[in-house]
This record gives structure tokens, C-alpha cells and sequence, in this order.
């Protein structure tokens, strides 16, 4: 069954909600000098979101190939393994903070590999899906 | 919050998310692998039906061809024979070598209309058996003393589905006319043999052959897929063996016990 139109409405209504979210985070909440964590975090979320619904869809659209040479498959799980990351550092951001008044040196080792993932994924994903059109 | 004397929690934390992910994908990867397992499996019950629904189509139309020839076009080249024979009686003798031709010709095809009929009939097959109809087969086609046709059944024939019974019926007729048309053969044998458990057909001519390989890559052989379509329908194999110059040979064989009901 392909993801019906209630959940694509779903999907742009999120969107839309997210944009108008965000401005307003920007004019009311946390202005323009303020590092904007509760629009991250509703962006984050929202990501993690549509990995699951990728996840979900290629479940209930198979095709005869192995998962690990579908773009989709690449493409969501960077955008998990990522936000993973992010939420780990996220959970732990204040701890740190209270500790020693910044991220500790690991946790920019830890950030940076988790953006050399997500964009060695992103280009698997668009590798793969080249290979497909052609 | 307690302020964190060491990265022992982090990492503790940090390593059951990456597990957590990790397990996720893991089990991602084997739910996607048992729903391509069913979609496989349906897929292969979906083209089953269809083929089945095909060939279900094609022998509701082969009976229907058989009524018609036998009712209609028989009838009607009876009532000409008929006609000829009248009209044969006015004519002074000396002219009627004519007509008398003519009505031999049209005894000669009331007899393979009659012929045909029965061969595209598949009520017929339930009614005399396999080994009948192909023996009837064989007799047409050595009447019309094209090739020359040898049947041979060195068992008894074991009990089949009726349906088993039309495949195997359907298949054969397919694998002779493909010899007619095709090979340039002279002589053609069918041999009909049971080992064991198994019950097998082998048809082999002394015609041109072909190149089994590149006749099925170059997808001219789609005759060929459909017999071993077919021969899978009811769990039998088929072998081919044939090469440029050296004649052909089918081998079909059907496990006994492992009778698909088609």
C-alpha cells in the first residue's frame, strides 16, 4: 500500500507547522543572537519522523533487492545515525556544560564522525540511486 | 545535575543508543527480508494464476475451434460430398473422373477436419486417455506422410490427474509441431517410459537442431519458456539437448508423487 494521501497531507502539514514554528521561535522565542535548540529539536524530530516512515514504506512496498542497495534505505539511516548522535549530545549538552563550561574535545570528535556518516551515506544513497536511472 | 567526573556515562550512553540503532537496522533488514520472501511467493502464485487463466482460455477456445470444425465445417463438406454424389449421377461417365477427384478430395478432408476436431478437444483426452490421443496424433500426422512418426509406451501408464493429463497432452503437441515446423525432420520418436517414480516422455527427430542457449538468450524462445512453464505447473522438468545439425531431444519428467494439480 503506498503512503496514502492523508499521510502525504500529514507530512506537508508538519512541514508547514515546522516553517511557521521556526519563525516564530526566531521572532518570539529565541531571537536572532540565540542558538535556535527548540527549532532544532522540532527539525530533528521531524527527520527522525521520516526516516521511520521510509523505513516503514519500504517495508510495505518490497522489491526484489537486499536493502542495502535501495538509496531510501541509505539515506534514512544517515539521517538516524546521525540524529542519534545529535540527541546524545543534546541529553548530555547541559551535564557538559556544568562540568567544564563547554563540550569536552571527544564530543567534536564525535559530532564531526557523525557528519562524515551522514554524508558518506547521502552520497552511498545518491551513488545508488544514479545506478538505478541508469 | 551532579556535574560527570569521566566519560563512563556518555560512553555507556552513548554505546546502548548506537546498539539501539544497530538493532533497529538489524531487525529493519530481516522484516524487509521475510516480506520479499512472501512478495516473492506471491508474485509466483500471481503469475501461476495467470498462466493457469491462460491456459484454462486457450483450451475453452481449442473446444470451442473443435465444435465448430466438427458441427459446422464438417457438416457443411458433408453436404458438398453429399451434393457431389447427386450431381456425380446426371453426368455421362466419360466426364465424371472429375467429380469423382473432387469427391475423394473432400472425403480426405472431412477425415482431417475430423481428425483435427479430435486433437483440439480436450473433453475427448478426459474420455480416451493420454497414451490414445497421442497415438491419434502420431496416425494424422503419419497419414499426411510428411515425417515419419514412431510411438512406443514401454510401461503401463500410471494414474494421473486429468488435468496432469491435458499438461502433458498440451506440451506434447507443442514439442511436435515445433519438430514439424522447425526442424526439417524426417522421422520423429516419442518414447513413453516409467523409472521408478517417475514417468518420462522423450521425444527426439533427426532434424537441423539449434543452438539451446543462444535460442533462449536471444528471447526468440518464448515457446521454450512456456513449456517449461508448463512442465513446472505440474512439477515436472523438462530437458532440452540439441545442437546445429544434430537433431533434438526433449526429455520430460514428471515425479509421480509430486503431481502438482494444475
Amino acid at each position: 500500500m503506498p503512503p496514502g494521501k492523508w499521510l502525504i497531507r500529514g507530512v506537508i502539514v508538519l512541514a508547514v507547522v515546522g516553517i511557521v514554528f521556526s519563525l516564530a521561535n526566531t521572532f518570539f522565542l529565541q531571537t536572532f543572537f540565540v542558538f535556535p535548540s527548540y527549532t532544532l529539536f522540532f527539525l530533528s524530530l521531524f527527520t527522525v519522523f521520516l526516516a521511520m516512515l521510509s523505513f516503514y514504506y519500504m517495508l510495505e512496498q518490497p522489491v526484489d533487492k537486499s536493502p542495502t542497495k535501495m538509496p531510501l534505505f541509505w539515506f534514512s539511516f544517515g539521517n538516524l545515525f546521525f540524529y542519534c548522535i545529535t540527541f546524545f549530545m543534546f541529553g548530555f549538552f547541559t551535564a557538559f556544560v556544568k562540568r567544564s563550561g563547554g563540550l569536552p574535545e571527544w564530543a567534536f570528535i564525535l559530532i564531526f564522525s557523525a557528519n562524515v556518516g551522514l554524508y558518506a551515506c547521502y552520497l552511498i544513497s545518491l551513488i545508488l540511486n544514479k545506478r538505478e536511472n541508469h | 545535575m551532579e556535574p560527570i567526573d569521566d566519560i563512563i556515562i556518555p560512553l555507556i550512553a552513548g554505546t546502548v543508543l548506537l546498539c539501539m540503532l544497530l538493532g533497529f537496522i538489524l531487525y529493519f533488514i530481516f522484516l524487509h527480508y521475510r516480506t520479499r520472501q512472501k512478495f516473492d511467493w506471491e508474485c509466483q502464485q500471481f503469475k501461476h494464476a495467470v498462466l493457469q487463466t491462460e491456459i484454462e482460455i486457450r483450451e475453452q477456445t481449442l473446444t470451442h475451434m473443435s465444435r465448430e470444425l466438427h458441427d459446422n465445417l464438417g457438416h457443411i463438406a458433408s453436404l458438398i460430398k453429399i451434393n457431389m454424389n447427386l450431381v456425380s449421377r446426371d453426368i455421362p461417365e466419360t466426364d465424371r473422373s472429375k467429380i469423382d477427384e473432387s469427391i475423394d478430395l473432400l472425403k480426405h478432408l472431412i477425415g482431417d477436419i475430423k481428425s483435427l476436431s479430435v486433437s483440439l478437444n480436450s473433453d475427448r483426452l478426459e474420455n480416451i486417455g493420454l497414451v490414445e490421443a497421442m497415438t491419434g496424433d502420431v496416425t494424422r500426422i503419419n497419414k499426411t506422410g510428411y515425417v515419419k512418426m514412431h510411438m512406443e509406451v514401454k510401461c503401463e501408464m500410471p494414474v494421473m490427474t486429468k488435468e496432469t493429463e491435458m499438461f502433458l497432452y498440451r506440451i506434447s503437441q507443442e514439442i511436435i509441431n515445433n519438430s514439424l515446423k522447425h526442424s526439417g525432420a524426417k522421422a520423429c520418436r516419442i518414447t513413453i517410459d516409467c523409472q521408478e517414480s517417475n514417468l518420462s516422455l522423450m521425444f527426439s527427430d533427426n532434424g537441423t537442431g539449434f543452438d539451446v542457449n543462444e535460442t533462449t538468450k536471444n528471447a526468440k524462445g518464448s515457446g521454450l519458456s512456456n513449456l517449461n512453464k508448463r512442465c513446472k505447473m505440474i512439477g515436472a522438468e523438462l530437458n532440452m539437448l540439441s545442437s546445429k545439425n544434430s537433431g533434438t531431444s526433449v526429455l520430460i519428467t514428471l515425479p509421480l508423487q509430486k503431481q502438482v494439480a494444475a
